[in-house]
C-alpha cells in the first residue's frame, strides 16, 4: 500500500508539485498523465524515493519515508520500488546480465543469476545477455531496464515515459512486458506518459495539472 | 608546480656547479725552504653552518704579532661584486673574494686577478691593481680572485678562514698558536683538510647533480601529464555543452573557437596564478634544499639574486603549450563525434560482445611501446657514455633509457590494469558478488570498459618508478659505501700528518718517523703516499694512457688478524681462483704491478693483465714506469679513481718516503689511548699527527653521505607529490566522465555510502595497478641507475639493494599508494558530489 498525504515539492522558489494526496491500491496499474511541467516526473521521483518531499507524508508498505536517512531511503528504493526510465539508465560498461544482477549485489541477495537469466529469457534477451548494454538497441536496452527494475520483486513499479525513446512497435512490446511483469508480481504500477495510446492501456488514471492532482 | 620544481632544481644545480668551481683549497703558497723541524704550518676552518663571522676573522688577526697570516675566503655571486648597471652582467664571472689583513701583499683595495682586467669597469669599487694569481695560490686554483682589505670592506662573514704561521717559528710553537686560534673560534668552526674536502665535494656534487637532473626531467614529464589531465578533465566536463551546441547547429569550427578561447583565458589566468604560487613554492623548496647544500658545500650558495626570467618563461611556455595542445586534441576528438552520439553516453556505437573489450584499443601501439622500451633498456648497458668537454663521462643513452621507463609505464598501463582487475575479479565471483558489490561492479566494469584507467595507472607508475628507483639506488649505494668503509677502515686508528715537507703541498710523515712509530709502538700500519698533482709542483702530474691520474702508493702491511683493506673485484682478465689477499701480497711485494681502482679501470678500459706505462714518476731519474695491472679494487673515494702501486716501488722511483696518511692497527687499543701512548713515548711524532678514531671517520663519511641524499630524498618526494596530484586529477577526470553511470546506480538504490564504496573500489583498481607497475618500473629504474647511469658516470659499481631495502621501498610505495587512494576517493567524490549537478542531470 502506497499512501501520500499533502506531498509538496519546491525547488527554491519554484513550486514543482502539490499538495498531492494519494492512496494506491496494491496491485493496481495506473497511467500518470499531464502536460510537460505538470509534475509527473517529480511525483514519480518522490514515490520512488529518488527525492524527498518538501512537506507531506509518504508511506510505502506501511513505512513512513520521512525521517529515513539516505541508506534507509536507498534500501526502500532498491527493494520496494522498481524504476524504468525513459533513457534506460543502464551501466553501459556492464553486460545486460550484469546490469540485471546489480540490484541483487547491492541488496546483498545471493543467487540472483538464475532469476536474472530467467528474466532476460522471458524478455527475449537470452542471446544478448553477455553483450554490453551500450551496444544494444533502444528496445533491448529498455527490456534490460525492465528486467532490472523487477529483479527484486518490488511492490511498486514506476515507469517514466518508458516508451519515449522507442518506436511505437517496440514501445508496445515494452509496455506489454512491463504490465505483464507487474501483474505477475502483483505489484502496483504507475506509468507516466504523454502518449494517449499508452494511457489508454490503463483503466485507472492519475492526471496532474500545474502540480496538482485533478483525476484519481 | 612545474615552475617550482624546475626553478628549485635549477637553483640547486647552479649552486652545486658554483660549489664545484670554487675551490676551497689552501690559497697559501707553501713555504719553499724548510725542513720538518721548522714551521710553515697552516690550517683552514669553515663554519659548521653558514659562515664564519668577521669576529672570528678578527680573532685570527689578533695573532698577527705572533707571526700569523690570516685570509678570509668568500665566494660571491656576481651581484655582490659588480655594479648594478653592469650591462654584461650575465657574462660576468663568479669571483672569490679574499679578505686580507697583515698579509705579505700590500693591499689597499681591491686587487684583482689579471683574468678580471677586461671586466674592470664593471666592479662596484674600481680595482687599484692586479696581482699575480700564482703568488697567492701557487697555481693550484683556477678561481678569479679579488683581494680586499678586511678592515675597509663590509664582509658579513667568511666561507673559510685560513691561517698560516711564519716559517721562522718552530713547528711546535706554530701548532700551539694555531690551537689557540682554533680554541677562540669555539665549536662553530670546523677544521678541514682542504684537499680532501674539495675532492669529496666534487664527488658528491657530481652524483647529486646527476640525480637532480634525472629528477628534473621526470618532474617536467609528470607536470606535463598533470596539465594534460587537467585539460582532459575540463573537456570532459564541457561535453554536455558541446553536445547541445552541436545539436543546435553550431559548426565544429565555431565550437573549437569558443572553447579554445575560453581555454586560453583559463590558461592565462592559470599562468598568472602559477607564477605567483610557483615562485612561493620554489622559495619554500629551495629554502629546505639549500640549507643542506650550504652546510655541505658553499655556505652562501644560492644567496645571490638570480634571473627568474628563464624559469618563468620556460615553465609557463611549456605549460601553455601542453595545456592548449591537450585541450585542442581532446576538443577535436569531441567535435568529431556526430551530434547524436555526442549526446549519448558513449561516443562509439560499434556493437561488440563484452569479452571483445579485453584487448583495449591501440594494443599494437602499446605492444610496440613495450618492445621499444625493453629494447632500449636491454642495450643501455652496452652503449658507452659520451665524454664531455670537462672529460666527464655522460651516460646519455642511460638518460634515454630512463625515458624509456616512462614509455614502458604508459604502454603497459592498460595491461597492468587488466591483470589487476582480473586478479581482483577472482575474489568476487558470481556466488560472492553480493557480499562485495562495489568490488564486483567495479571489476566487471573495468574489464569491459573501452577506456581503462591507463593514464592514471601510468601516472602513478611513473611517480613510483622515480621514488622507488632512486630510493633503491641510494639504499644500494649506502650498503656498498658502508661495506667499503668497513673494509677500508678495519684499523682502529687513522693518523693524518700535519707537517708539509720541503716544498710539498700535502702534509707528510717522513719515513724515519714512520718507522720509529711502528717500531716503538709495535703496531702495523697501512701507510699511503698519494700523488694527485698536489704533492709535487703542478704540471708534474702522473699520467696513464695520456690521461692525468692520481697515484696511491701503499705499503705491505697485511696484519694477520684483520681483513684486507682493499678488495679486488671480479674483472675481465682476473684469475678468479686466486684469493684477494694473495693478489694484494703479490702486488705489495712487486715493483711492477699496479692495482687500479674501479673508476679508473672503467674510464681507461683497463683489464687485469694489461701492461701500462705510468708517466711522470721519474723524479729519481728513472724512465717512465711500465707495469702490469694485477687487479681492480673497489674504491668510492673518488670518481676519478686511483692507480695503486707498492710503496717500495714508488719510493725507489720518486725518493719520496713516509706517509700521507696512516691506518694504524692497534690490536684493539682505541684512538684516545693510542694517542696518549704516542704522546708519552714519541711526543715529537705525536705533535705531527692528527690521531683519530676510524669509527669517527666512518661516522663522518656516512653522515656526509646521508646529508647529501637527504636533499635528493626531499626533491624525490616533491616529485612524487607532483605525480600524485596528476594522478588525482586523472581520477577526477575519469569520475566526471562517468556521472551518468553514478546517476543510474543512485536511482537504482545505491546509497551515497554505497557509491563511495564503488568509487573506492574503482580508485583501488587504478592504484593497485599503478602500484604494481610502479614497483616493477621502480626496480628497473634502480637497475638502470645502478648498472648503467652511476656506473658510466662515476665508474663505480653499486650493489643492488638487499631484501630489507626492497621491503622498505615496497612499504613506502604502499603507503604512498594508500595516501593517493584516499585522496583519489575524496577527489572523485568531490567530482561526483551531490548537489546542483545531480539535479541538472536528473531533470
Amino acid at each position: 500500500m502506497i499512501v501520500a498525504k499533502d506531498l509538496i515539492k519546491t525547488y527554491g522558489r519554484t513550486h514543482a508539485l502539490g499538495p498531492v494526496s494519494l492512496e494506491l491500491t496494491p496491485g493496481a496499474h495506473y497511467a500518470l498523465t499531464g502536460r510537460s511541467g505538470s509534475g509527473k516526473s517529480t511525483l514519480l521521483a518522490l514515490l520512488g524515493c529518488l527525492d524527498t518531499p518538501s512537506s507531506g507524508i509518504l508511506e510505502i508498505n506501511g513505512v513512513a519515508t520521512a525521517g529515513l536517512d539516505d541508506s534507509a531511503l536507498s534500501a526502500v528504493r532498491l527493494r520496494s520500488t522498481g524504476f524504468v526510465h525513459q533513457f534506460f539508465d543502464l551501466v553501459s560498461d556492464l553486460t545486460a546480465l550484469e546490469n540485471v544482477l546489480v540490484p541483487f549485489w547491492l541488496a546483498g541477495v545471493a543467487g540472483g543469476e538464475v532469476r536474472a537469466r530467467e528474466l532476460l529469457g522471458r524478455l527475449g534477451l537470452s542471446e544478448r545477455a553477455h553483450h554490453l548494454t551500450g551496444d544494444l538497441s533502444g528496445g533491448e536496452q529498455q527490456r534490460v531496464a525492465v528486467a532490472r527494475a523487477v529483479a527484486l520483486r518490488p511492490s511498486l513499479i514506476l515507469a517514466d515515459e518508458p516508451t519515449g525513446s522507442l518506436d511505437s512497435r517496440t514501445g508496445n512490446l515494452v509496455m506489454d512486458l512491463i504490465t505483464e511483469t507487474a501483474q505477475e508480481l502483483g505489484a502496483t504500477l504507475i506509468v507516466a506518459t504523454h502518449s494517449p495510446d499508452v494511457a489508454a492501456r490503463f483503466a485507472k488514471k492519475l492526471t496532474l495539472l500545474d502540480g496538482r492532482m485533478v483525476t484519481t | 608546480m612545474l615552475l617550482a620544481m624546475g626553478s628549485a632544481n635549477l637553483r640547486v644545480l647552479d649552486s652545486l656547479k658554483e660549489a664545484d668551481g670554487s675551490s676551497k683549497r689552501s690559497l697559501w703558497n707553501s713555504p719553499t725552504s724548510q725542513s720538518g723541524e721548522t714551521g710553515g704550518t697552516r690550517r683552514i676552518w669553515r663554519a659548521r653552518r653558514g659562515q664564519l663571522t668577521t669576529a672570528a676573522f678578527d680573532h685570527c688577526l689578533t695573532f698577527m704579532p705572533s707571526g700569523v697570516r690570516c685570509l678570509g675566503l668568500t665566494v660571491r655571486q656576481t651581484r655582490d661584486v659588480w655594479r648594478e648597471d653592469a650591462k654584461k652582467r650575465n657574462a660576468l664571472p663568479t669571483v672569490t673574494l679574499v679578505a686580507v689583513a697583515g698579509s705579505p701583499f700590500e693591499v689597499i683595495s681591491p686587487m684583482i686577478s689579471p683574468a678580471l682586467v677586461p671586466f674592470k669597469s664593471y666592479f662596484r669599487h674600481a680595482p687599484v691593481a692586479t696581482f699575480n694569481d700564482p703568488d697567492l695560490t701557487g697555481g693550484r686554483s683556477q678561481d678569479h680572485h679579488v683581494l680586499i682589505d678586511h678592515d675597509s670592506s663590509s664582509f658579513g662573514g667568511h666561507d673559510s678562514i685560513e691561517a698560516s704561521v711564519d716559517r721562522e717559528i718552530s713547528f711546535d710553537a706554530a701548532e700551539k698558536i694555531l690551537d689557540q686560534i682554533e680554541d677562540g673560534f669555539g665549536d662553530e668552526a670546523l677544521r678541514v683538510d682542504p684537499d680532501a674536502e674539495f675532492e669529496a665535494r666534487k664527488n658528491l656534487t657530481a652524483s647529486y647533480r646527476l640525480n637532480l637532473s634525472i629528477l628534473g626531467l621526470m618532474s617536467v614529464l609528470v607536470s606535463g601529464l598533470l596539465l594534460r589531465n587537467t585539460a582532459a578533465l575540463q573537456m570532459m566536463l564541457r561535453r554536455p555543452v558541446v553536445a547541445v551546441l552541436r545539436q543546435t547547429g553550431a559548426s565544429r569550427r565555431t565550437i573549437m573557437g569558443l572553447v579554445l578561447s575560453e581555454q586560453i583565458l583559463i590558461a592565462v589566468a592559470g599562468c598568472a596564478a602559477g607564477i605567483v604560487g610557483g615562485l612561493l613554492l620554489e622559495q619554500a623548496i629551495s629554502h629546505q634544499v639549500m640549507k643542506t647544500v650550504r652546510v655541505l658545500y658553499t655556505p652562501d650558495a644560492g644567496n645571490g639574486q638570480r634571473s627568474l626570467l628563464i624559469p618563468i618563461v620556460g615553465a609557463t611556455g611549456a605549460g601553455l603549450v601542453v595545456y592548449l595542445a591537450s585541450s585542442f586534441a581532446m576538443l577535436r576528438s569531441l567535435v568529431a563525434v556526430q551530434p547524436r552520439d555526442l549526446a549519448a553516453r558513449e561516443f562509439e556505437g560499434r556493437e561488440r560482445q563484452a569479452d571483445a573489450g579485453r584487448v583495449a584499443k591501440g594494443w599494437r601501439m602499446r605492444l610496440a611501446g613495450i618492445a621499444l622500451s625493453v629494447a632500449i633498456l636491454l642495450i643501455a648497458p652496452t652503449v658507452p657514455p659520451v665524454t664531455s668537454q670537462g672529460n666527464l663521462q655522460v651516460p646519455l643513452f642511460g638518460y634515454f633509457a630512463a625515458m624509456a621507463i616512462v614509455i614502458l609505464a604508459f604502454s603497459a598501463a592498460s595491461g597492468a590494469s587488466y591483470i589487476t582487475t582480473r586478479l581482483l575479479r577472482i575474489f568476487v565471483p558470481e556466488a560472492r558478488a553480493h557480499r562485495f558489490p562495489a568490488l564486483a561492479i567495479s571489476t566487471r566494469r573495468n574489464l569491459h570498459a573501452r577506456r581503462r584507467p591507463e593514464a592514471a595507472v601510468a601516472t602513478l607508475a611513473t611517480g613510483l618508478a622515480l621514488v622507488t628507483g632512486i630510493s633503491l639506488m641510494v639504499a644500494g649505494f649506502r650498503n656498498s659505501f658502508t661495506a667499503w668503509l668497513a673494509q677500508s677502515f678495519t684499523a682502529e686508528v687513522v693518523a693524518l700528518p700535519l707537517i708539509t715537507q720541503d716544498g710539498e703541498f700535502r702534509p707528510r710523515l717522513d719515513g724515519d718517523s714512520h718507522n720509529l712509530l711502528r717500531k716503538t709502538m709495535q703496531v702495523d700500519t697501512d701507510c699511503v703516499l698519494l700523488d694527485e698533482g698536489t704533492v709535487r709542483a703542478p704540471g708534474n702530474q702522473s699520467s696513464l694512457k695520456g690521461v692525468p691520474v692520481r697515484v696511491a702508493a701503499i705499503d705491505d702491511a697485511l696484519p694477520p688478524d684483520y681483513p684486507t683493506p682493499l678488495e679486488t673485484i671480479p674483472w675481465p682478465g682476473t684469475r678468479t681462483s686466486v684469493p684477494n689477499n694473495e693478489i694484494l701480497r703479490e702486488f705489495m711485494n712487486s715493483e711492477d704491478l699496479f692495482l687500479a681502482s674501479e673508476a679508473l679501470a672503467r674510464k681507461l678500459k683497463l683489464k687485469t693483465g694489461d701492461q701500462v706505462q705510468l708517466g711522470g714518476i721519474k723524479s729519481a731519474g728513472t724512465h717512465n714506469f711500465t707495469g702490469r695491472i694485477a687487479g681492480v679494487v673497489r674504491d668510492y673515494s673518488s670518481e676519478l679513481g686511483y692507480l695503486f702501486l707498492s710503496k717500495k716501488s714508488y719510493e725507489t722511483r720518486t725518493g719520496l718516503n713516509g706517509c700521507h696518511s696512516l691506518r694504524v692497527y692497534t690490536a684493539g687499543v682505541n684512538a684516545p689511548a693510542f694517542a696518549s701512548a704516542v704522546s708519552n713515548r714519541l711526543p715529537e711524532i705525536a705533535s705531527r699527527l692528527n690521531i683519530q678514531s676510524s669509527d669517527d671517520l666512518k661516522k663522518m663519511a656516512t653522515g656526509t653521505f646521508e646529508q647529501t641524499f637527504k636533499v635528493t630524498g626531499l626533491l624525490t618526494i616533491l616529485a612524487a607529490i607532483l605525480g600524485g596530484v596528476a594522478l588525482i586529477v586523472q581520477i577526477a577526470q575519469s569520475s566526471a566522465g562517468r556521472r551518468l553511470e553514478w546517476l543510474a546506480l543512485r536511482r537504482l538504490g545505491s546509497s551515497w555510502t554505497r557509491l563511495t564504496q564503488l568509487l573506492a573500489a574503482d580508485v583501488l583498481i587504478s592504484v593497485l595497478a599503478g602500484l604494481a607497475l610502479g614497483l616493477v618500473c621502480g626496480g628497473i629504474m634502480a637497475w638502470l641507475l645502478v648498472v648503467v647511469i652511476n656506473r658510466q658516470a662515476f665508474g663505480w659499481s653499486i650493489a643492488m639493494p638487499g631484501i630489507s631495502d626492497l621491503a622498505t621501498a615496497v612499504l613506502f610505495a604502499v603507503a604512498y599508494a594508500a595516501a593517493l587512494w584516499l585522496a583519489g576517493v575524496i577527489m572523485s567524490w568531490w567530482t561526483m558530489r551531490p548537489g546542483k549537478a545531480w539535479e541538472v542531470l536528473r531533470e
